[in-house]
């Protein structure tokens, strides 16, 4: 049911972003906030409930009231829902502090940091009441940011509902990032810092440190659009797993290779380059080794299908920003008719078979 | 009944074999074609071996190409090459030799893998950086593109496992200093 709902969900917040937006009486969501809405549906979708019923209870509500409030919160309304989706994420998981350990204590910092925040910036991210009135605001919701990116590192593999705080995580960074201080450099080492962390699990190490690099490239102004799209990759790698979609985050990286690459040689675009190679790097490294090969079940089918349009049409997510990836776009759409055209005409001449045993030259 | 000492490969058919083999059509196919992105080339390299160097190589061969020109996009390079002339021959020193060192580095990518259809793929990528102007250009680039790009393949299938794996670190030292040479210039 929490499937075939969620699907329904992140595709009614699919055409309203390809509709360009929705206003509900006095609330706009801009396509941006309506994608963003997707996404985290997706993500929300891939939570499984445990027995009990606060947690047969937190599924639902993960599905209906998170997206929303991570809309709300990117369009620049109020972004207290989302705190209390953080909070009830965090009351999820607190049962289980034994195995949760660090993952639990980073949430609680990140909270309390998202809360003093918005305290400071009267209830909403809203950039114009962070530059005027509420520096500091902006500085304790970035570092709200990182701690919750600390927290989806550091979760164990069977831990959902602290994975799931990735969605806030970007939505407070992507939108903070160009207000705070040292916002690029700050993502570049804790990109290096996720890298490091021996004892965390891979598949969860590696869409935050994609996640982190997006918020870094998000504080460089041309590298917005870029920002976007790899924030969209960590979320369908951190619902789907890495080693299925991993590809969502080739068209993001060509997107910050571009965006970073036409302006100066600064401080805060180099960082951002610095955090995005070390964030790629270590998916590869998921990838091509330690994270576990998922089974891809129906909960992940939204997800999935946001990977796909990511990995293939990178160029019609319109709602980013402009990303320069038409030749990217078009290069990938033939060189996947091409791979599966190959593949069929092998597959029906017989030279996918298995192959037979070989025998030693002595006649064996 | 199976007959002694028969040598079975040890995990069946190969895991990544439609992988491999459609990564390897596809790069053809954007190689050849000139389109899509240089970084995805890499991608599909690295598919191509199932080795994360090989997409290393390509990677800052890809950075090399962005930083020289401007883009990653195969078909600009293809079409600032028919206008400018080969990468590898026109502009100063520093830039054409940065060209040359990312070709250098795929060949030598080649050298260390053992597949002869990975070499010919590296050697197609080589070519597309040192010359590969837009057939479009006229007969003259026509000619360069089509002369290279048999050159670049037939290379990279001569040269394929002449070296050990060992060469893949040299590979990537030279493709970074490639990229480093065009920032540079």
């Amino acid at each position: 049911v929490i499937t075939v709902a969620g699907t329904l969900l992140a595709g009614g917040w699919l055409v309203v972003a390809l509709a360009g937006g929705a206003t509900v009486g006095t609330v706009h969501l801009s396509p941006l906030a309506a994608a963003v809405g997707c996404g985290t549906t997706a993500l929300a979708c891939t939570v499984r409930p445990r027995p009990g019923l606060a947690e047969v209870l937190v599924v639902p509500v993960l599905v209906v009231g998170f997206p929303l409030a991570a809309a709300l919160a990117v369009g620049g309304h109020t972004a207290l829902p989302l705190l209390g989706s953080v909070l009830a994420c965090l009351l999820a998981g607190a049962p289980r502090w034994r195995t949760t350990g660090w993952s639990l204590v980073a949430a609680e910092v990140g909270v309390g940091l998202l809360a003093a925040g918005l305290a400071s910036g009267r209830g909403d991210l809203h950039p114009g009441v962070l530059m005027v009135e509420a520096q500091r605001g902006a500085d304790l919701l970035a570092g709200g940011a990182a701690a919750l990116l600390l927290a989806v590192a550091l979760a164990p593999d069977d831990e959902d509902t602290l994975r799931v705080v990735i969605g806030p995580a970007l939505v407070v960074g992507w939108v903070i990032a160009p207000h705070a201080d040292a916002v690029a450099a700050g993502a570049a080492v804790l990109t290096i810092l996720i890298a490091v962390l021996g004892a965390a699990p891979l598949a969860r190490r590696a869409p935050a440190a994609l996640a982190a690099a997006a918020i870094g490239l998000a504080a460089v102004g041309p590298a917005r659009p870029a920002a976007a799209l790899l924030a969209a990759a960590a979320v369908v790698i951190a619902a789907v797993g890495p080693s299925l979609a991993w590809p969502a985050a080739v068209p993001a990286a060509v997107a910050a290779a571009l965006a970073l690459s036409a302006g100066a040689a600064t401080l805060e675009p180099v960082a951002a380059g610095v955090a995005v190679v070390v964030a790629v790097i270590w998916l590869a490294v998921a990838v091509g080794g330690g994270a576990p090969r998922p089974v891809l079940g129906p909960s992940a089918i939204p997800a999935t299908a946001v990977a796909v349009w990511l990995g293939l049409a990178p160029a019609s997510w319109t709602f980013a920003g402009p990303t320069r990836l038409g030749p990217y776009q078009q290069g990938v759409l033939r060189a996947v008719a091409v791979a599966l055209l190959v593949l069929v005409v092998a597959w029906m001449t017989g030279q996918l078979r298995p192959p037979t045993p070989e025998w030693r030259s002595d006649g064996w | 009944v199976e007959p002694p000492l028969a040598v079975v490969p040890r995990r069946g058919p190969a895991p990544h074999r439609s992988l491999r083999l459609g990564a390897g059509a596809a790069a053809a196919a954007v190689a050849l074609s000139s389109s899509g992105d240089a970084i995805l080339l890499a991608v599909l390299l690295g598919l191509v071996s199932v080795d994360l160097a090989v997409a290393g190589v390509g990677a800052l061969v890809a950075l090399g190409v962005l930083a020289r020109w401007g883009t990653t996009s195969l078909a600009s390079l293809a079409g600032i090459q028919a206008v400018l002339g080969p990468a590898g021959v026109r502009g100063d020193l520093l830039a054409v030799g940065s060209s040359w060192a990312a070709a250098v580095a795929l060949l030598v990518t080649a050298a260390a893998l053992r597949g002869r259809t990975t070499g010919v793929l590296l050697g197609l990528t080589a070519a597309l950086v040192v010359a590969g102007p837009a057939a479009a250009g006229g007969p003259a680039a026509a000619a360069v593109r089509m002369g290279a790009a048999l050159a670049g393949g037939l290379l990279g299938a001569a040269v394929a496992g002449r070296l050990p794996r060992l060469a893949l670190a040299p590979a990537l030292v030279l493709a970074g200093a490639g990229a480093l040479a065009a920032v540079v210039a």
